[in-house]
């Protein structure tokens, strides 16, 4: 479980959708700079860490790192 | 395994109209037909309900009071009507779009295999199922690019983009929002109600890692083994994921019996005398099936100097369910630009941060 909370800190998406809670809500900035890879890019980094790991299994983990 | 089911539909003035039965001499009496109605009609609400009606273990799926149609399933005894409420709500469609012309009567064979066949699905089966249908994958498609729209909206869309395909929306979205896909909310000041996309279903071709680990030790002699791991390199040196080669893959891969030889294959490499001992274990339509996976170049075969046929997967199939993590870079600009209220972007973002923390901690529990 540690490790889960470990990983939840450091999930990058996490941290953008707070900032942009934030936003909406007004509280402090007006728009949040980000810029996430498309779903394009997204498939072809997820294919490649399967193709590394010679598994068809995926951990969403992987992505996080 | 359900006894048969039987379609129909409700008047006012004539009482209940069977328009199909299958198979044909399937008994159900009249009073027990309208006991399922009258308990459809209880909700008004489109949807599945489970009775028992004296020993007859029933589902039965409820189209609404718009259009007034039913799909009863007669179960075996013992059987969950739960697990077939997601293949009814789809038969329900397919059997609307086919009222015109009486075109459902051919369908029912084919409709009965389905419902029989759907509960013992896996959760890739569900996933290509419902991928290949190409009105679900436009409401895919269009949630990729936008992440939200109202329910309104996408009705006239659906409506302009596929006039003759598209009936019932909440049929058609249906298992979207049973297997979390989308969620479907009413939102504050919004008149209609929301669609947000919370997972994406991604899709690829990918290596068949197991066999080629060690293609002799799963059944492929030893001479053929350099072509074969040279023939998977070669495909994937040059394969880029596209939507038009899943839609093939998806295509083939979503006939149950296709997929179940796919799922040998996974395993080992299968001769051809094996394959017609798979025939022979009920699996029809053998060379077909041989055939149609040689073209998509799913799998790929050797002949030896015996004439002795074997076959091997080229390519396997990976599918699963993401976050739509792409989809903030919408959320930011819908936040720049004005142009959702902030009540819906709040709201995404909630379910958004749910499902995300939702997927770690269950994943690998």
């Amino acid at each position: 479980m540690a490790k889960k909370e470990k990983l939840l800190k450091k999930s990058r998406f996490l941290k953008n959708v707070t900032s942009l809670k934030e936003a909406v809500e007004g509280s402090k900035v007006s728009s949040v700079k980000f810029q996430y890879p498309s779903r394009e890019d997204y498939i072809d980094r997820i294919f490649k860490i399967i193709k590394e790991k010679e598994n068809k299994e995926f951990s969403r983990e992987n992505l996080l790192i | 395994m359900p006894v048969g089911f039987i379609f129909m539909r409700w008047d006012e003035k004539a009482g209940n109209e069977i328009l199909a039965k299958y198979p044909e001499d399937l008994d159900v009496s009249n009073r027990t037909l309208m006991q399922v109605f009258h308990t459809h009609e209880y909700t008004g609400e489109p949807g599945m309900i489970s009775l028992m009606v004296g020993t007859t273990n029933i589902a039965s799926y409820y189209t609404g009071l718009e259009s007034n149609y039913c799909i009863l399933v007669v179960l075996g005894l013992g059987e969950d009507p739960d697990e077939y409420e997601g293949s009814l709500a789809d038969v329900a469609q397919i059997l609307l779009q086919n009222i015109e012309g009486n075109k459902f009567l051919k369908l029912s064979p084919t409709v009965y295999q389905h419902i029989r066949d759907y509960p013992f699905f896996n959760s890739e089966q569900q996933l290509i199922y419902l991928y290949q249908n190409e009105i679900k994958r436009g409401i895919i498609t269009r949630l990729r690019d936008e992440g939200i729209v109202s329910k309104s909206e996408l009705i006239t869309w659906l409506k302009q983009t596929y006039p003759d395909g598209f009936g019932d929306i909440d049929l058609t979205l249906f298992e979207f929002v049973q297997k979390d896909f989308i969620q479907m909310l009413s939102v504050k000041d919004e008149r209609s109600v929301i669609l947000f996309l919370i997972n994406d279903p991604l899709m690829f071709r990918i290596p068949p890692f197991k066999i080629l680990k060690n293609p002799f030790g799963k059944g492929l002699p030893k001479n053929f083994e350099a072509t074969y791991i040279n023939s998977c390199d070669l495909f994937f040196q040059s394969y880029n994921p596209s939507e038009e080669d899943n839609v093939k893959v998806i295509n083939i891969l979503n006939e149950p019996q296709t997929y179940e030889l796919i799922n040998l294959l996974r395993d080992r490499v299968i001769s051809k005398e094996n394959f017609e001992k798979l025939k022979k274990s009920g699996i029809k339509d053998i060379e077909d099936i041989i055939s149609a996976l040689l073209e998509t170049k799913l799998i790929i075969s050797f002949q030896d100097m015996g004439g002795i046929e074997y076959y091997a997967l080229l390519t396997d199939f990976f599918i699963e369910n993401f976050i739509p993590e792409y989809i903030l870079n919408n959320l930011n600009s819908y936040l720049e630009n004005r142009t959702k209220s902030n009540h819906v972007l709040s709201k995404y973002l909630n379910l958004l941060e749910e499902a995300y923390i939702d997927s770690l901690i269950t994943e690998k529990k």
